[in-house]
């Protein structure tokens, strides 16, 4: 099976979250993908929890290997000109490069863009930051989560008319960052593709969440008021929220989208109660009485378990699921028959699950998954097997901590 | 350049064709555009308003008319009713020479109508069709109906939004604000038919691609996943996947914390910068207490710590201490709404925020602008949508198809 990528090589200077994720989608895709890292100043995800049966250590970390998937690792210490020089010759043998520092840092190591489209002319190369590299604030520092509050998302995420909520599920500034990286890296390698043409891609991981709050800006714009949290609750739909059902701590998200969806419900609960009131058949009308409508919503919800509830409102067309807890996610037959989940045998930690990528397709039928590298396990293929470095040269450079 | 649509850009002279009902797919293909292609909408009339209604609200109809500028501006548009065997023909003579084709249509309507993804893959080989659905084209969820509510609930991020509660029974999981996952999928779809292109230039074949919201979600949710299946104790997952905490407060290592004038959110995860973050504070007494050097030692002083902590954050301004603590190096953000975004030096610079035009030009809203910037082949903005079925006679016309 040809996967969409193969072929590709990719320059791999990202750390963290977005930058990663980003690459190991391209790698799972086909991509062969070079990580350059070093031990001397090692991506921090190696070092964070959770390790591996709670045991920390630079080969443990699950958050890493979910992120660096059938990808090859080399380290050089990229302060050493040496090491420099050998990551240009690197990168003259790849289609793209690509980098997540903070702004400024790949250029004090003379890998600039300016610097590496003199070794690949046609080098399509992706660089992001905080952000971005323009505007006053372009050497500010960070990491995804504070980005939630800085781009206003925060702002209108929480309790319906309480403060503005402190964390995002999913580590949400870092994966949307992810994503922007990989469609604007494809942009660029399909221009280059077509034209032989490369090209530098540049965002900002703040214009990567903010670009996704549209609907917030325009009715700021429109009215001239300030959108809050709105917890679950929508302007133009009702019921719409999470519903408390039965056992503890377990809920169903019921999302009535029109005023079919109302009709549904109701037959699916059986019993009309107030909710005969003609005047509740429109949205405004319901709106009117949201409270009260979503009282009697969770009287109902609370005498099933979640999945009941969603199973028979999705049965009559109804939008509505479980609020899974990250168990039932793991266990979760639907991703399960996709093939979400991907397994890897790591040397150290043995067989672990991780998670897989939002989208699916043929090609993708037995997708090899090929641990996570251990840190610097490909220097020698990539150094004296691929560039030809003579392993005597090459035993000077580990000797005098540029590989390494 | 492409000839027939005049656009430039990456995507110059790739033909999309866009079946959409709802956000995700409208924003798949104001991506798609964005990079050149020339986008054509399969509509009836009325989904615009079913997909982008803002509801009985203050500024209904020019909020709606936004909507559709931001998401369908410089498309074209065949009106499409699926039950006309003319109008079938039209799309199909359409999707006969389209490179992609997105669609969000539930597929249990695109099933009974015979127009299911995999139906149109088999009829068009070469076509890259892009499904964008709640839970994926397999048996147990194809019936699913999706929202971006929901998609939240099945996919796992609900649960974490928010984190660490003091009492699980009064604090409902949250979906985040606005319409995260609908863009979300429309982001990854975008990204799936840019792979698709790639896979046909290999093997010549066209490609039915699967996003499912519940996927995409749950592929956000990695690192709680990998809590679970390396059986590290989840006390030091700052997710807090486990909603449970007994004081439901930040830690030592992020958080989102109470100053002057609002809120402003920090993360300190190397002592580094920790340490910065004191030295931003003025390098406090209290702060050299022994007991507080180490990380771990922190969080568990924590209710020593606080009072300090918060209390001199209280006597500043989130601009003050978003610049002082910067200037240590330490990731500290101001919480601003929409209205201080748009006002924050950086964002003004960066001019990532563009004018909207409403009612003629009369009203000019900010909205966001380019994705990402190529440098060679820029991106191609429009907020001009057209009309329900503007272009339906001309494309008659140019692919042959009778009315």
């Amino acid at each position: 099976m040809t996967l969409p990528l193969e072929g590709i090589r990719v320059a791999d200077f990202s750390w963290v979250i977005a930058g990663p994720f980003a690459t190991q989608a391209l790698a799972l895709m086909g991509a062969e993908v070079i990580k350059i890292e070093s031990s001397v100043h090692t991506d921090i995800n190696r070092r964070l929890p959770p390790g591996a049966d709670g045991v920390l250590g630079t080969e443990r970390s699950g958050l890493w290997h979910g992120l660096n998937l059938n990808k090859k690792s080399v380290t050089l210490n990229l302060r050493k000109p040496e090491a420099q020089a050998l990551a240009r010759e690197i990168v003259a043998r790849c289609d793209v490069a690509i980098e997540n520092f903070s702004y400024g840092q790949l250029e004090k190591f003379n890998l600039g863009y300016d610097e590496l489209k003199k070794v690949k002319p046609d080098l399509v190369f992706v660089t992001s930051s905080g952000l971005g590299r323009t505007g006053p604030y372009r050497g500010y520092v960070t990491f995804g989560p504070p980005l939630t509050a800085y781009t206003g998302l925060a702002s209108i995420t929480g309790q319906d008319g309480g403060t503005p909520e402190r964390w995002v599920g999913g580590l949400w500034s870092d994966h949307q960052a992810a994503l922007t990286s990989f469609f604007g890296l494809l942009a660029a390698l399909e221009h280059r593709d077509r034209t032989g043409e490369g090209q530098m891609v540049e965002y900002s991981m703040a214009e990567a969440i903010a670009g996704q709050l549209p609907e917030a800006l325009i009715e700021y714009g429109v009215t001239g008021t300030v959108p809050g949290p709105r917890g679950n609750r929508d302007p133009a739909m009702c019921p719409h929220g999470v519903f408390r059902a039965a056992g503890g701590d377990t809920w169903v998200a019921i999302a009535v989208q029109n005023d079919e969806d109302w009709e549904r419900l109701k037959r699916v609960m059986g019993e009309p109660g107030p909710f005969a009131d003609a005047s509740l058949d429109t949205v405004e009308g319901r709106l009117a009485r949201r409270p009260e409508i979503e009282a009697a919503v969770e009287s109902w919800t609370r005498r099933y378990p979640p999945e009941e509830v969603a199973s028979r409102l999705q049965e009559a067309g109804v939008s509505a699921g479980a609020v899974v807890t990250i168990e039932d996610l793991i266990e979760d037959p639907v991703l399960r028959d996709r093939g979400f989940f991907l397994t890897q045998d790591h040397p150290e930690v043995g067989q672990r699950t991780l998670a897989g990528l939002g989208w699916d397709m043929p090609a993708m039928r037995g997708l090899p998954v090929r641990h996570a590298p251990l840190l610097g396990e490909h220097s020698w293929e990539i150094f004296v097997e691929w560039l030809g470095m003579d392993p005597e040269r090459f035993g000077e450079l580990v000797a005098s901590d540029v590989i390494v | 350049m492409d000839n027939r649509t005049g656009l430039e850009g990456a995507l110059a002279g790739t033909r999309v064709v866009e079946w959409s009902a709802g956000r995700p797919g409208a924003y798949a293909g104001k991506l798609l555009r964005g990079l050149g292609a020339g986008v054509t909408l399969l509509e009836s009339p009325g989904t615009r308003e079913r997909a982008f209604n803002p509801g009985p609200v203050a500024g209904a109809d020019e909020q709606l008319e936004a909507r559709i500028r931001f998401l369908h501006g410089g498309k074209r548009s065949v009106e499409f009713d699926p039950a006309d065997a003319a109008s079938r023909d039209l799309a199909f003579g359409l999707l006969s020479t389209a490179d992609i084709l997105v669609m969000d249509q539930h597929l249990s309507t695109a099933d009974a109508l015979g127009l299911s993804p995999e139906t149109l893959g088999e009829r068009f080989p070469g076509l890259l069709v892009v499904s964008i659905s709640l839970g994926g084209l397999g048996a147990r969820a194809r019936a699913w109906r999706h929202s971006d509510l929901v998609a939240h609930a099945v996919g796992g991020t609900a649960r974490s939004t928010p984190s660490r509660v003091p009492d699980v029974e009064t604090y409902p999981p949250l979906k985040s604000g606005g319409y995260q996952a609908d863009y979300a999928c429309g982001l990854h779809a975008a990204s799936a038919a840019l792979l698709g292109l790639q896979l046909r230039r290999r093997t010549g074949a066209g490609q039915v691609i699967d996003v499912s919201a519940q996927a995409v979600f749950a592929s956000y949710v990695r690192m709680d996943i990998a809590y679970r299946t390396y059986g590290g104790a989840d006390a030091l997952n700052i997710s807090g996947a486990s909603r449970q905490s007994p004081n439901g407060r930040f830690s030592t290592i992020w958080g989102l914390v109470p100053c002057s004038d609002g809120y402003f959110a920090f993360q300190a995860s190397e002592q580094y910068q920790w340490e910065g973050l004191m030295r931003a504070m003025g390098d406090p007494d209290w702060a050299k207490d022994p007991r507080f050097a180490d990380p771990m030692d922190r969080v568990a002083y924590w209710d020593e710590i606080e009072p300090h902590f918060v209390g001199w954050c209280l006597g500043h301004t989130k601009a003050e201490i978003f610049h002082a603590a910067q200037a240590e190096h330490v990731p500290v953000f101001p919480c601003y709404t929409v209205e201080e975004l748009l006002q924050d030096e950086q964002q003004r610079a960066r001019a990532f925020f563009v004018d909207l035009p409403l009612q003629g030009g009369h009203q000019l809203v900010k909205v966001p602008g380019a994705v990402v910037h190529l440098e060679k082949t820029p991106w191609q903005p429009s907020f001009e949508p057209p009309s329900v079925g503007e272009h339906t006679a001309e494309l008659r016309q140019a692919l042959g198809v009778g009315s």
